[in-house]
């Protein structure tokens, strides 16, 4: 044991580098947002002489941040959630069912998804929220336009990675699933999703952070001030003339943290998930 | 046995939802903006249809040439750089006996920030004057080492890169070293016994069976670094002097500003079919390989 | 069970969207907001049922101040928008702030291409204008200011008349020239320059004391268009400017070489900031006010912040001079640049309660004291002329005081040119600041494009 440990200094020497060069910027970013703009400016890389909490208090009242958070957090869950299941399902369907000719058909057509340039699309798509309705009711203006399509937009990544992780599970799971008496439907929800939770969390994610970081979509769709998201709240201190830096730095840290606990929650789920797993078998 | 896969209700409740959206938010909005390509149009005015003459005028835009150059600068830099270090990174973590979790919630952090934040951080980072990488060179260095990163057109591409792999490494990290750790134990050991250790393990062992995770992480990366736009966008909007220029800046430069909207959505089809290709030629190659095994 | 009902809710979910999404196009209902009477709120009035009723009418108004640099400009909207509806019973206007940019690239585009635009909306004087025009969305407000008597009281309508129609009122206007730092010019014993040659010799001046005698930050194309716009102007006058668009005067001409000449001097001899391409426009400020850079060349916008507290011990130290003059060239020595380009315009769209409801906003919202009060706390250049200028910030006077004192006044180059040719002299700038091109050649591919955007006309 202790020449195995002795054995790997040096991988934990290169790891750290690694790990502190990556973090550094966002120590820094950390530091600045207790400083003042004026301290930013003149010294731009020194530590802050004082721990003062007023650009937190900055950023949470003038950019609104509880109110477009909770927004943000909505769209972002629901939509996540809303990908996951129909990838999942769509990926179970195309990698594990025996509809060789459809399954063929549908995986690519899908893929276009990943290639196709999104800023082509903006005005199109402003276009077809405008005019859309579901369930008699207009969608533009409300969460459901953005939960729809950053659930389209998410979808074909997510089957993507969730048809390789699928097509690589053995079928003895699943033929034991079938003796058991197990439908398609069981087995997809009994066998394949407890067993493809490391990549659902990854992708989920993936799809987290990129809905909760979206802009233009959510600048496009919802006009209602009590429905905005968060970035709408970051912009307010970046405007292109002048960057109030010091509120800016203190309003990602708070737009960070959400998202980085749902990762180290998520990321204990797994390792939960994959042990309790180890037992069974 | 195979009756139990063959379900077709189930298949279509399966499959319907993914499908509809898709079709109700993806493709319509796609043929209507191929449909603009087709014409000379500002966006607002009455459209006059000019049948090939946009991609025609497209064949010859040096500036279009440009920016499909720095594209696959783009493409080659990830695929050498930054899949080697991930897959690189993703070993050492795997083999970490102590303190796996912290390197693997470390790695990830730059992934949660948006890419508007990282643009300016690295702006800050890369200020001539103040900027922590001329300050470093010049401790080490003659002071006449200290380079205008984002200015100079023989670097500016390349600070936007490694940007870029800052942000999105973390990401593809996760990823690989799930594959990694979701390799069965008894293959491990059973290679162990065959006497089998160390990089000889990573070799023949743990890159083979990764293989799937290795292409989506090759198709991410073609597909994304084809069609990047934001962190340009927000670095260097193309500049200096368009030394930066990416297909999707362009686009967006041409249709909205230049309000040449039809042109900008022959660039779009343009794209398409690029990273439609390029996609192909991608999976072909990793199909051929595969049969050697 | 469980499980078969939620495929059921998924399919049956999907199947109404593609339904309505089918049925939807051939509707082509108007959305929320494009003056539809009170379908959303029941106005607060309603309650005494012996008077009739007050009609209700409702208002959308689109506007971009957003960031928090621009809650000053937003309140002063609000209470404006409180006013008018305090006036008219029934009246309800809605308010929507989105971004600057998502507005002007996409989302009014998109609305103007549909035909169905805010009923009131932020609108940039110059190309933008034109193409709505040209489209017939913007209701022509020229019976609206004839009638109110307010047509007169205006800096400038030029950027939104069309056709001696005018389309848009301006809210704010700005000018541009030099702001310094008094205290590195009172150190270094120099004075206000009035030529070209006196400012070469500032700047000389200020960089040997290691001052960047201009602040500058390259990267978006149209900061650097603003100090070469005043060069070209002094070297060709408005005139020349004005003619490239219909060929009769060419960027290749004598004059105009010599304009781009003069700017490549300013960098060939360093007085730029040192890696300035990869700045983003705010860090131009930045220089001035941490002390680094002398002088910049930059917009009266700047005026609020320069006179804010990160301006720290530059507080009240910062000065605004006219561009010099250049002897020799053909423009007028004296004028200066002023632009009347930010403003509102309104839907074609609009019904008669509506245009009714709208002639109060423009009463309540033009006028010499919501002028005055932009002034005083946004520190906007008023678009109206104002009788009262006290109470004004010293550094605002500056600015007044050399606007006042300007021969003529003219619009930015980018008002003139087609898009696709501002965007040429963007690269072609910023080719010269990076030092990989000549004058000669910035200015024939500018010219190229020229030929190719009027050719198109």
């Amino acid at each position: 044991m202790s020449r195995l440990r002795r054995g790997q200094w040096w991988l934990h020497v290169l790891l750290i580098g690694y790990v502190a060069a990556t973090l550094f910027p966002l120590i820094w970013l950390f530091m600045s947002s207790f400083k003042s703009n004026r301290e930013i400016t003149a010294n731009t890389w020194a530590l802050p002489t004082r721990f003062s909490f007023e650009n937190y208090a900055a950023a949470w009242e003038s950019a609104n941040i509880g109110k477009y958070a909770l927004n943000s957090a909505y769209v972002t869950v629901v939509a996540c959630v809303l990908t996951l299941l129909f990838a999942a399902m769509t990926s179970f369907a195309i990698s594990r069912m025996k509809y060789g000719r459809s399954n063929k058909a549908i995986y690519p057509f899908i893929l276009l998804g990943l290639i196709v340039p999104p800023g082509a699309l903006f005005i199109p798509l402003y276009r077809l929220i405008q005019g859309i309705e579901l369930f008699g009711q207009p969608l533009y203006d409300t969460h459901w336009s953005l939960i729809l399509v950053y659930c389209t937009y998410a979808l074909p990544i997510t089957v993507f990675i969730l048809y390789a992780f699928m097509l690589s599970i053995p079928g003895e799971l699943e033929e034991a699933g079938i003796i058991d008496g197990l439908g398609a439907s069981g087995l997809f929800f009994r066998i394949v999703v407890p067993i493809s939770l490391p990549a659902l969390v990854t992708v989920f994610i993936l799809n987290f952070i990129g809905n909760w970081n979206e802009y233009i979509l959510s600048q496009l769709f919802i006009t209602s001030e009590s429905l905005k998201t968060l970035p709408t709240g970051m912009a307010t201190f970046n405007d292109g003339y002048r960057t109030n830096f010091a509120s800016l730095s203190a309003a990602v840290i708070i737009s960070i943290v959400p998202v980085l606990a749902v990762y180290v929650f998520l990321q204990r789920q797994i390792i939960e998930g994959m042990t309790a797993g180890s037992v069974k078998g | 046995m195979n009756k139990a896969l063959k379900n077709p209700i189930t298949y279509m409740a399966f499959i319907i939802p993914t499908l509809a959206l898709y079709a109700v938010f993806f493709v319509y909005p796609v043929i209507v903006s191929f449909y603009y390509g087709f014409f000379q149009w500002d966006g607002i005015t009455d459209k006059v249809f000019t049948g090939f003459d946009n991609f025609a005028r497209l064949w010859q835009d040096e500036v279009f040439r440009k920016a499909l150059a720095n594209n696959f600068y783009f493409m080659a830099f990830s695929l050498a750089v930054n899949i080697p270090l991930v897959f690189l990174i993703s070993i050492m973590i795997s083999k970490a006996r102590r303190m796996r979790d912290f390197y693997k919630s470390a790695v990830f952090v730059p992934v949660v920030i948006s890419t508007a934040t990282v643009a300016i951080l690295f702006g800050v980072l890369y200020n001539y004057d103040s900027g922590l990488v001329n300050q470093l060179i010049r401790l080490a260095a003659p002071d006449d080492w200290a380079r205008e990163w984002l200015s100079d057109p023989k670097l500016a591409m390349l600070s936007i890169l490694i940007a870029n792999a800052w942000q999105n490494i973390g990401f593809f990290i996760v990823l690989c070293l799930a594959a990694i750790m979701n390799i069965p134990k008894e293959i491990v050991e059973a290679a162990k016994i065959d006497g089998v250790n160390g990089w000889q393990e990573t070799w023949t062992l743990t890159l083979p069976l990764i293989r799937p995770v290795l292409f989506v992480m090759l198709l991410l990366t073609v597909s994304g670094t084809m069609k990047v736009l934001d962190i340009v966008q927000i670095m260097t909007n193309g500049g200096p002097f368009q030394s930066t220029e990416v297909m999707s800046t362009y686009m967006l430069k041409v249709g909205f500003r230049s309000m040449e909207l039809g042109y900008g959505s022959a660039i779009g089809v343009a794209m398409f079919l690029i990273i439609l290709v390029l996609t192909g030629v991608l999976q072909r190659i990793t199909k051929r390989e595969e049969v050697q095994y | 069970m469980k499980k078969s009902f939620s495929l059921l809710a998924a399919l049956l979910t999907s199947v109404a969207l593609v339904a309505s999404a089918c049925g939807s196009n051939n509707n082509a209902e108007p959305p929320a907001g494009t003056g539809s009477e009170g379908t959303d709120k029941p106005a607060e009035t309603t309650a005494p049922s012996e008077e009739p009723a007050p009609k209700e009418v409702t208002l959308s108004l689109r506007h971009t101040q957003i960031k928090e640099t621009s809650k000053t400009r937003l309140k002063i909207l609000e209470d404006v928008v409180a006013k008018t509806e305090q006036e008219n019973e029934g009246l309800t206007f809605k308010l929507e702030g989105i971004d600057e940019i998502v507005n002007r690239d996409q989302k009014l585009k998109a609305e103007m291409a549909a035909g169905n635009p805010p009923d009131i909306f932020e609108v940039f004087g110059g190309a933008d204008l034109k193409l709505y025009v040209k489209a017939g969305r913007m209701l022509d407000l020229t019976p609206i200011i004839e009638e109110l008597g307010i047509k007169d009281k205006f800096a400038s309508l030029s950027e939104f008349t069309i056709d001696g129609k005018v389309y848009g009122l301006p809210f704010g206007g700005y000018s541009e020239a030099i702001f310094y730092n008094k205290k590195a010019f009172g150190e270094l014993g120099l004075s206000i320059p009035t030529t070209w040659d006196q400012l070469l010799d500032v700047a000389e001046k200020a960089k040997a004391a290691g001052y960047t005698p201009f602040g500058l930050a390259a990267k978006d194309a149209w900061v650097n268009g603003m100090l070469w716009n005043s060069v070209l102007e002094r070297y060709v006058g408005m005139d020349a400017i004005n003619k490239v668009v219909t060929g009769e005067t060419k960027w290749t001409d004598e004059n105009f070489v010599k304009g781009f000449a003069a700017y490549a001097d300013l960098v060939n001899k360093e007085y730029f900031t040192k890696g300035s391409l990869g700045l983003a426009y705010a860090d131009q400020g930045a220089q001035l006010l941490s002390g680094k850079a002398a002088m910049v060349f930059t917009g009266s916008w700047d005026a609020n912040r320069f006179t804010s507290d990160e301006a720290g011990d530059l507080k009240g130290q910062i000065g605004y001079f006219a561009f010099p003059s250049i002897p020799g060239g053909a423009g007028d020595q004296t004028s200066i640049n002023a632009s009347y380009s930010n403003g509102f315009g309104f839907s074609a769209n609009l019904n008669e309660d509506q245009i009714a409801a709208v002639k109060t906003f423009i009463a309540n919202f033009f006028n010499e004291e919501i002028q005055k009060r932009t002034l005083i706390e946004d520190k906007l250049l008023p678009s109206m002329k104002l009788s009262d200028l006290s109470g004004v910030d010293p550094l605002i006077s500056e600015v007044l005081t050399v606007m006042a004192s300007a021969s003529s006044s003219w619009p930015a180059f980018d008002s003139i040119t087609q898009p696709a040719v501002t965007a040429e002299i963007g690269v072609g700038l910023q080719e010269l600041i990076g030092k990989v091109s000549t004058p000669d050649k910035v200015a024939a591919k500018i010219q190229a494009a020229q030929e190719k955007a009027n050719a198109a006309q």
